[in-house]
């Protein structure tokens, strides 16, 4: 099915339910990198993906086409990812502890027994990147991946969290710090 | 002096307003210069976390799973199918829940020959839906009463569990917001304005850390004291179901 974003989000909310596999099929990848950055699990993020299309159709009504339906599209999905790593934590805590819950995101790294030494070190960067990322808080991990990976501006992402400007760049800040703090030991090797 | 961490990582996304002078600035110095090369270094490797690839059957199997969820009866399908429609009925809600509060009669005060046409053809307006609209209204409100009420009681040391009046009050936003449009569009500034007062702070909790900071839950109580909050939604609520009971006891009672 050809057109724009726009033009299947008319056809959508004129009652042809069908052209909303269109924007599944177009957004679905994007929706889960963004879900995947934000929660650290697959399952989790594809949870994600199911529940920012669900939404998206439910909420089609208040789309303004002049904007981008991705980028409205992306600010859902966000949202959803930051429910659903509420809702885990809750979870996690009453079912593990936080040590095993650590080791769980960490094991989602791929294996690489049998690399050679750089990429082993390779290996030791991206587990070192993965411990850092969990390490963040809810609102620090979805601020920092909507400004570094999605590119979103401050003002808009404090509007997506519901935070004010200097709020979510403070909380940038706190990110990056932690970020810097579990990447320190690396630091030479990075140099 | 100078550039401190803040500063760099506003540079880096080009979210500095003095991005001209943090640039002269990496220029001359090399202290700075270093500490942002580790910055953007460090940025580099969080690039090489892994995202795990897709093939082509997941968009497919997002879509086996979502369809069954968007064929739904008639009767309950998006707005978006009858946007106009839709906005009646959350015109008609704000408007009965209005009148019915406080006896405004008032309602329609300047209704056009096409709105007149509109309302006719479109959205009957007789007093069944108008009172289950009025309990819609009513039922909404209720729960950011009980919302709201189990929020500033939720008390605790060092941080305060939210998580239910979070995802409580992340569910109420949409409705809240259809009542507030509806409010502004018929120029109930009034409702409007406590409407947007509610929705304010509903997606303020919505978005809130589930183990909020006691500093942070004192002052979220501290604006729901100022902002007499709680009493207006009490006042609201209550008298839309005296409202409610007098029609059950007088069927033939006009609602609007």
């Amino acid at each position: 099915m050809g057109g724009d974003d726009a033009a299947i989000v008319e056809q959508v909310r004129t009652g042809d339910t069908d052209a909303f596999r269109c924007l599944v099929e177009r957004h679905s990848q994007g929706i889960f990198r963004l879900a995947f950055r934000m929660t650290g699990n697959e399952h989790d993020a594809e949870d994600v993906v199911q529940e920012t299309f669900l939404r998206a159709y439910r909420q089609l009504h208040r789309f303004e086409s002049r904007s981008a339906f991705g980028t409205w599209l992306h600010r859902i999905g966000a949202n959803c990812a930051v429910d659903v790593i509420r809702a885990r934590r809750q979870r996690d805590e009453v079912t593990t502890t936080a040590d095993e819950n650590e080791g769980s995101i960490v094991d989602t790294l791929p294996a690489d027994s049998s690399a050679p030494d750089h990429k082993v070190f390779k290996a030791e960067v991206r587990q070192k990147v993965v411990a850092a990322m969990a390490s963040l808080s809810t609102m620090e991990r979805a601020a920092f991946v909507l400004r570094h990976f999605e590119d979103m501006p401050i003002r808009e992402i404090g509007a997506t969290l519901g935070l004010k400007e200097n709020a979510t760049k403070n909380t940038i800040f706190r990110a990056l710090a932690k970020i810097r703090r579990e990447l320190e030991p690396i630091m030479s090797e990075l140099r | 002096m100078h550039l401190t961490d803040e500063q760099l990582i506003l540079f880096h996304y080009k979210e500095a307003d003095d991005a001209d002078e943090i640039r002269a600035h990496l220029e001359s110095c090399p202290t700075c210069r270093n500490a942002y090369q580790d910055l953007t270094r460090i940025l580099g490797a969080v690039e090489k976390a892994p995202v795990p690839e897709r093939d082509e059957t997941f968009a497919a199997g997002i879509w086996e799973r979502l369809r069954p969820q968007l064929w739904q009866p008639r009767s309950e399908k998006p707005v978006v199918v009858d946007a106009r429609r839709g906005r009646w009925i959350a015109v008609a809600a704000v408007a009965a829940a209005l009148i019915l509060a406080f006896g405004l009669g008032r309602f329609l005060p300047h209704e056009s020959p096409q709105q007149a046409a509109v309302t006719q053809d479109e959205a009957p307006p007789d007093n069944v839906r108008e009172r289950i609209i009025v309990v819609a209204v009513g039922e909404h409100l209720e729960k950011s009463q009980m919302m709201l009420v189990e929020l500033v009681n939720a008390g605790g040391n060092g941080t305060v569990d939210i998580t239910s009046q979070r995802d409580r009050a992340a569910d109420l936003i949409g409705d809240n917001r259809l009542y507030r449009l509806a409010a502004e569009e018929e120029g109930d500034a009034a409702t409007a304005d406590f409407l947007d007062e509610l929705e304010r702070l509903l997606v303020s909790v919505a978005n809130a850390d589930p183990e909020m900071p006691s500093e942070e839950y004192e002052s979220l109580k501290h604006r729901i004291a100022q902002q007499g909050l709680l009493l207006k939604v009490r006042i609201f609520g209550s008298k839309l179901r005296q409202q409610t009971i007098d029609h059950a006891r007088d069927p033939m009672r006009p609602t609007i």
